[in-house]
């Protein structure tokens, strides 16, 4: 299946090429834990995840067409 | 003399024109640390909370915490207290750079302004001497002009904090200023200094903070850099890209509040991220005394733009504020407002809300147009030139309209017959995350001593923030009051003993009192820690039930409690109030009305 990443903040060195925002393919029925041991991003680092506008976690099954948005622990002020 | 605190205060009485140093109540230091607790103890035991924020009854108190001045990480700040002219309530305003250590190492933890000068003046403290200057030729300067002209006139290595013009004109939003650009930014502090007429305070000091245990001490502070540089919260995301770095992720969730917080995502979002600053308008980041973080952004808007001008910003708050909830989606556009923000001396959150709830308040036909006749542009979301113009008229107080403005969002919205609209918290304006979007923010707004505030116990930490196995569920109201309380108390250690909130992303509490603990040679634990920042939270609630406030205070405006936002993951959710409040006051200790009820107060020891 073919998912629309999006890598946000420093995430983005993980990207496979250097862009925030890219097209990856990953075998059916993969969950999002598989997309970020994939893209090699330590678990923990994947702190939010959000699929398709909604707030999930690693477990959850992705389809093709989604679009999956990996943040990291952040703070504002 | 104690090691942390310097052990005296100087008592300014702007009246007479006398400057007196006493000696530190240690009992209270030990009590309520330092800085924010400190200084609200002295407020209370001092000021008739009833009195008007702008009269001479008020006092204006520049207080520093025992780690102020010393090595440990983010060991530079200083807080601002008073009664806010904005709010009515307890104000405490809390600003880094290096005037809060200047202070220390002239000799003091602590300056009291008392009455009100009879001309305008600034203060100039040198070590032991204290002079009363003219400040005649600065009345009227912008922020930048007045700290240049200071220096010049006392000492090239002096430390400024001082007022801009919206202070003078007693812009109730108006902030004070250090530093050229490091802001204690609420609650209209700046304000309440330009009623006492005084343009700024001047220190130099040569001195330096003891501490109890050098050795343990020095040990804790390499140790506590070790882990600011390891955790990826403030060495990757503050660090890299400043608090601009949260812009991309409110609004792909949806609460990144846009035109009034009507909408929780801004179609033009991607301009002003994190990420866009780094690759366009930032020059360099920067740190505060002693900080290993350097969350500041030093910028320069593009140079394509009609827009020009550099210094430091733009922070997610003040994106948010002059920028997206404004409907503004041009970067320097944002840049050039918070650049003439600073030089005004005015709060980047309450003049964006400012803005915003006028736009809202226009484009739904409640301003007429012969209000307006001075502004020279549209006053609709969207358009930058009317959020720059609206700047310079609250500053000045412009008009019949900058008047209004400068009265503020609730006075403002209220004076057009519509204070529902107004999106904050007993009179000053909520930060940039919109609570339908995390429940326990809009406890928090609602409960904030302080009104309207992400600094008083900042729930984001907890329903989006934390490690995904500890996070609570931002869409519920159950455990809210709990996790909620816990954070206030933690906000209030951390403000009193002068190291930066954004260090506790790294340096628990638990480290934060053996800091603490092996600096001034006080014992305490973390329950007493816990039991202080209750102590400080119990203390300023008091002063604001006693400043006239009521459980009616403790509120949202409709459009969080009854209008559904769309977009993101926020479809469909308000914020439940009445339940979290009601369980929020049964677990303080507090009768239905929020009165701490006499033995929370003995248990607290509050005098």
């Amino acid at each position: 299946m073919k998912l629309n990443v999006e890598l946000q903040i420093y995430l983005k060195e993980y990207s496979p090429n250097g862009a925030a925002k890219f097209d990856y393919e990953l075998a059916d029925g993969s969950s999002v834990m598989t997309l970020v041991d994939a893209l090699g991003v330590p678990d923990e680092l994947a702190n939010i995840v959000i699929v398709e506008g909604e707030s999930t976690d690693h477990a959850h099954k992705l389809k093709d067409g989604d679009h999956v948005i990996l943040i990291p622990p952040l703070a504002g002020g | 003399m104690p090691h942390g605190w310097t052990g005296k205060i100087l008592r300014v009485d702007l009246t007479e024109g006398r400057a007196t140093p006493e000696d530190l109540n240690m009992p209270w230091a030990r009590q309520y640390i330092g800085g924010r607790g400190l200084g609200t103890r002295y407020l209370y035991e001092e000021m008739d909370p009833s009195a008007d924020a702008l009269s001479p009854e008020n006092k204006v108190i520049f207080a520093t915490g025992p780690m102020t001045g010393t090595y440990a990480p983010t060991g530079g700040r200083y807080m601002v207290i008073c009664k806010s002219p904005l709010t009515g309530a307890v104000a405490c305003s809390n600003s880094g750079g290096y005037w809060g250590p200047e202070l220390k190492f002239a000799g003091y933890d602590m300056i009291i302004l008392e009455g009100r000068s009879p001309n305008p003046v600034y203060l100039w403290i040198n070590n032991d001497g204290v002079e009363f200057r003219d400040a005649s030729h600065l009345w009227g300067k912008n922020t930048e002009e007045s700290e240049d002209t200071i220096r010049r006139e006392t000492d090239p290595q002096a430390r400024i904090s001082g007022i801009g013009v919206a202070g003078e004109k007693l812009n109730r939003f108006a902030c004070i200023i250090n530093d050229k650009s490091r802001a204690a930014g609420r609650s209209g502090v700046g304000a309440a200094m330009g009623s006492k007429n005084i343009k700024a305070i001047a220190v130099r000091g040569t001195g330096a903070v003891e501490v109890a245990d050098q050795l343990k001490f020095g040990e804790l502070v390499f140790d506590s850099m070790r882990l600011i540089n390891e955790s990826p919260t403030t060495s990757k995301a503050l660090r890299g890209m400043g608090t601009a770095s949260t812009v991309a992720f409110a609004n792909s969730i949806g609460m990144l509040p846009t035109n009034n917080f009507q909408q929780g995502q801004f179609e033009l979002a991607d301009n002003v991220s994190g990420q866009t600053i780094a690759n366009t308008v930032l020059r360099r980041n920067k740190g505060c005394y002693a900080c290993p973080i350097g969350c500041a952004r030093v910028t320069e808007t593009s140079g394509e733009t009609k827009w020009k001008g550099h210094g430091e910003g733009p922070e997610y708050e003040t994106i948010f504020g002059l920028g997206t909830d404004c409907g503004v989606g041009e970067l320097d556009a944002v840049l050039y407002a918070n650049y003439a923000c600073n030089l005004y001396g005015i709060d980047t959150i309450s003049a964006g809300g400012t803005v915003a709830v006028a736009m809202e308040l226009r484009e739904r036909g409640y301003i007429p147009d012969e209000d307006l006749a001075d502004l020279g542009t549209d006053l609709k979301f969207g358009n930058a030139d009317a959020v720059i113009r609206c700047l310079e008229m609250m500053t000045t107080r412009e008009g019949k309209f900058g008047d209004l403005l400068a009265e503020g969002g609730y006075r403002l919205a209220e004076h057009y017959g519509h204070a529902e609209l107004f999106m904050g918290s007993k009179k000053q304006d909520f930060a940039a995350y919109d609570p339908r979007a995390a429940k326990g923010m809009g406890l928090g707004y609602a409960t904030s001593n302080r009104g309207g505030c992400h600094m008083r116990g900042y729930s984001m930490k907890v329903e989006w923030f934390a490690p995904m196995e500890e996070r609570l569920d931002p869409f519920a109201e159950e455990g809210k009051a709990a996790a909620l309380i816990k954070l206030q108390h933690d906000a209030a250690g951390i403000d009193s003993v002068g190291m930066c909130d954004f260090s506790a992303y790294a340096v628990p509490p638990e480290r934060q009192v053996e800091l603490y603990e092996t600096c001034t040679g006080e014992e305490t634990s973390r329950e007493e820690w816990d039991e202080i920042g209750e102590r400080i939270w119990n203390l300023e609630r008091l002063f604001n039930n006693r400043a006239g406030l009521t459980r009616q205070d403790d509120s949202l405006p409709p459009r969080m409690t009854e209008e559904p936002l769309s977009g993101g993951a926020v479809q469909n959710q308000v914020v439940a109030l009445e339940g979290m409040l009601a369980e929020y006051y049964r677990l303080r200790g507090w009768d239905d009305d929020g009165n701490p009820s006499a033995e929370t107060l003995e248990r607290l020891n509050i005098q």
